[in-house]
């Protein structure tokens, strides 16, 4: 016989011999699927949060980043407020278009001379007078220019800073004000529809800060972004709309006036520690900024959800530890009762190992229906929870999604799971294995 | 001409611990030759069973050696023994213990199954044997629900199932009726003739120890004849 077909030999036998005792196998098996489904649904939340703060991270540089601002800036966008004509009256400089104001040259190489900067990125903002799509409703609008991190988009791609055309990944907050895509007050197909308002075009309107002349930029929405819990999130254009909307905008303003940057990304040094990081960011409120670190942001949500985790990793821990009991004493009852037949085997020439065999795949087939069931139930939980968590608390944050399943974690689970059930099979399986053919054939 | 296949020296079985001790087996010294028959008699409890059981290797003994073939039985390799076990040896257990809940076809394929045959072949040499013992309308009976004297002819069909050149009978006539007794005996002696199969026979009938080559009497576990 081949080995496969030996292999299947066993594992139909092993099942066989699980269904002649089916009111104990189903109850081991419910002592596993407890366990397996607590870790199974921990395993999943994990994932979910982690995803989230990792894109989060890596939208504001990783753990070794520090976002600076000038003192008191609002770097939190608020949603687009719709746009007022003014009355005919001279414009007044917060209806212009503008600049993100106050960083300039000098504060650059202020922070880069500080310990740890590796280097200074600058966040580049435009304020325009309004944003628009076909003859739609106006909207008040700025946009970060050229990004030189990675946007964590709902659809479509990052904008291209080599590209000659205008592209504009907005945010997704815009799209239905501005009409590009229809979700009839349904917030939660927004992540369906964002796709619908790739490649449409909007309308930037800038004005002149000298002449007062205004401008319209079309440009092709290249991307939507999801909604940040941070400084990201915010529409963004590619380097070449950017340097055409700030030189209309800028147009008789010289160089020493134009304003350079409305914040920095500072990246530290790789590996710097803790430590560093909160002295550099120290030092940096000290010469007079505002600066956040990644911890300040998410650090606390994070350590909370670590030590949630935790907990209900223990409580799983338990689940299963009570479970392999259970399997300990199923194949011990099992054993006991097969004495006689175990003994028949032996005598007629089946090896030790091959008892052993069998008894530790029985073992692994409890393991394996228990974390199978228990995966299944997970994921119907998961989604049912993902859903009433969109509606509810997660509402304001799209592309977050709490219970998150992959298929190594799934796999990883039934591994272990099984692993805990063959390691708890051992001792039974050793005993059966141990007797001698006559001993055991008299077993009464 | 004939060479020893089976011989014993100076087999001993105490069984028990401690105070509550009884030697079965004071002293053996038998050897049997290739393709003779022999019968083992004896009074009840004088040790034949347990005799038979370390003759096949499914027992071993307190102290004295056993030679299969010239070789030292307890310098066998696990794989050796259980080769041996499972396709040199066919046993008939005097209690036939078989797996109750199970079909009768699936208690005669057990050999076969445990040497990895294909299924195919299992299953028509276990209807081929079963065909042998006059049994074959009951291959799909649970064996828990055979009479005692169909049990015992599985216990025979699952002996011969994988053509062995020894076979041990312990008392494969005693549940049997003066006909069915006759089926089983020219069975065995059919195969031992035809076949040159070693045949050890443990009896109280007379008439079946007298077909044998040759009797060895047992008495309170020694060979007194
Ligand atoms: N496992 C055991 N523990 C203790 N004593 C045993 C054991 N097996 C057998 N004996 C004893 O050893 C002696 C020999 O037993 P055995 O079964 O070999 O007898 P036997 O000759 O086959 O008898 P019968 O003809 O009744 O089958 C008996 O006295 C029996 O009680
Ligand atoms: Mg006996």
């Amino acid at each position: 016989m081949s080995i496969f077909g030996k292999f299947f030999e066993m594992l139909y036998t092993a099942q066989v011999n699980l269904l002649r005792n089916r009111v104990r196998t189903v109850l081991t098996v419910i002592a596993i699927f407890v366990g397996s489904f607590t870790i199974s649904l921990v395993s999943a939340l994990n994932t979910g949060v982690n995803d989230y703060i990792d894109r989060q991270l890596s939208a504001i540089g990783g753990n070794e980043a520090i976002f600076v601002t000038p003192k008191q800036q609002n770097i939190q966008s608020p949603g687009p407020k719709e746009y007022v004509e003014n009355d005919g009256k001279a414009s007044t400089t917060n209806q212009s278009s503008s600049i993100g104001n106050g960083l300039e040259e000098t504060d650059r190489q202020k922070i880069q001379a500080i310990k740890h900067v590796k280097s200074v990125h600058t966040v580049k903002t435009i304020t325009a007078t309004y944003i628009q799509h076909d003859d739609g409703k106006k909207y008040e609008f700025s946009a970060i220019g050229s990004p030189e991190i990675k946007l964590d988009v709902l659809a479509g791609k990052m904008v291209d800073n080599d590209a000659s055309d205008y592209e504009i990944d907005i945010e997704a907050d815009y799209l239905e004000p501005l009409g590009l895509i229809k979700l009839n007050g349904n917030k939660d197909l927004l992540e369906d529809r964002a796709h619908e308002a790739i490649g449409k075009t909007v309308k930037v309107v800038v004005q002149s800060a000298i002449t007062k002349k205004t401008q319209e930029f079309d440009m092709k929405i290249a991307g939507i972004l999801n909604k940040s819990l941070i400084g990201g999130g915010k529409s963004t254009v590619n380097s070449k709309t950017f340097d055409a909307m700030q030189n209309f905008m800028l147009d008789g303003i010289p160089d020493s006036m134009r304003p350079k940057a409305s914040s920095y990304q500072v990246s530290l040094d790789h590996g710097v520690t803790l430590d560093q990081i909160a002295d550099t960011k120290a030092q940096i409120i000290e010469a007079g900024y505002q600066a956040s670190t990644v911890s300040d942001i998410i650090g606390t949500v994070k350590s909370i959800i670590d030590a949630i985790t935790w907990v209900l990793l223990a409580f799983a821990a338990i689940a299963l530890l009570a479970a392999a009991f259970g399997i300990i004493n199923t194949l011990y009852m099992s054993v006991l009762e097969r004495t006689r037949e175990i003994g028949l085997m032996k005598s007629l020439g089946m090896s030790s190992k091959r008892v052993f065999t069998s008894f530790s795949i029985e073992a692994i087939l409890i393991g394996f229906w228990g974390s199978f069931v228990a995966i299944i139930a997970s994921l119907g939980i998961g989604s049912a929870v993902n859903i009433i968590a969109k509606q509810s608390f997660l509402k304001d944050l799209p592309g977050f999604t709490l219970m998150k399943y992959t298929p190594q974690d799934i796999v990883t689970v039934m591994f272990i799971i099984m692993l805990i059930a063959f390691l708890s099979g051992t001792l039974p399986s050793k005993k059966a294995s141990k007797q001698n053919p006559i001993d055991a054939l008299r077993y009464e | 001409m004939s060479d020893t296949i089976i011989s014993t020296h100076g087999l001993r079985k105490v069984y028990g611990k401690a105070e509550s001790t009884f030697e079965a087996l004071k002293g053996i010294d038998i050897a049997i030759q290739q393709g003779e028959s022999v019968a083992i008699v004896g009074k009840s409890g004088s040790g034949k069973s347990t005799l038979m059981h370390l003759l096949a290797l499914l027992d071993s003994p307190t102290t004295g050696e056993i030679f299969i073939g010239g070789q030292n039985a307890s310098k066998l390799k696990k794989q050796e023994l259980n080769k041996l076990r499972n396709q040199t040896f066919g046993f008939v257990f005097q209690q036939f213990f078989m797996n109750a809940n199970d079909s009768v076809l699936n208690n005669v394929l057990l050999p076969l199954k445990i040497n990895w045959t294909k299924r195919s072949t299992r299953a028509k040499a276990a209807l081929e044997a079963l065909k042998a013992v006059q049994l074959e309308e009951k291959i799909k009976n649970k064996a828990l629900n055979l009479s005692g004297g169909q049990k015992q002819r599985v216990c025979i069909a699952r002996a011969i199932v994988n053509n062995p050149s020894i076979i041990f009978a312990d008392e494969p006539t005693g549940n049997l009726d003066s006909e069915t007794s006759e089926l089983i005996e020219n069975l065995l002696f059919g195969l031992h003739k035809e076949k040159n199969i070693t045949l050890i026979v443990v009896t109280h009938d007379p008439e079946l120890a007298q077909k044998c080559d040759r009797q060895i009497v047992i008495k309170d576990g020694k060979v007194v004849a």
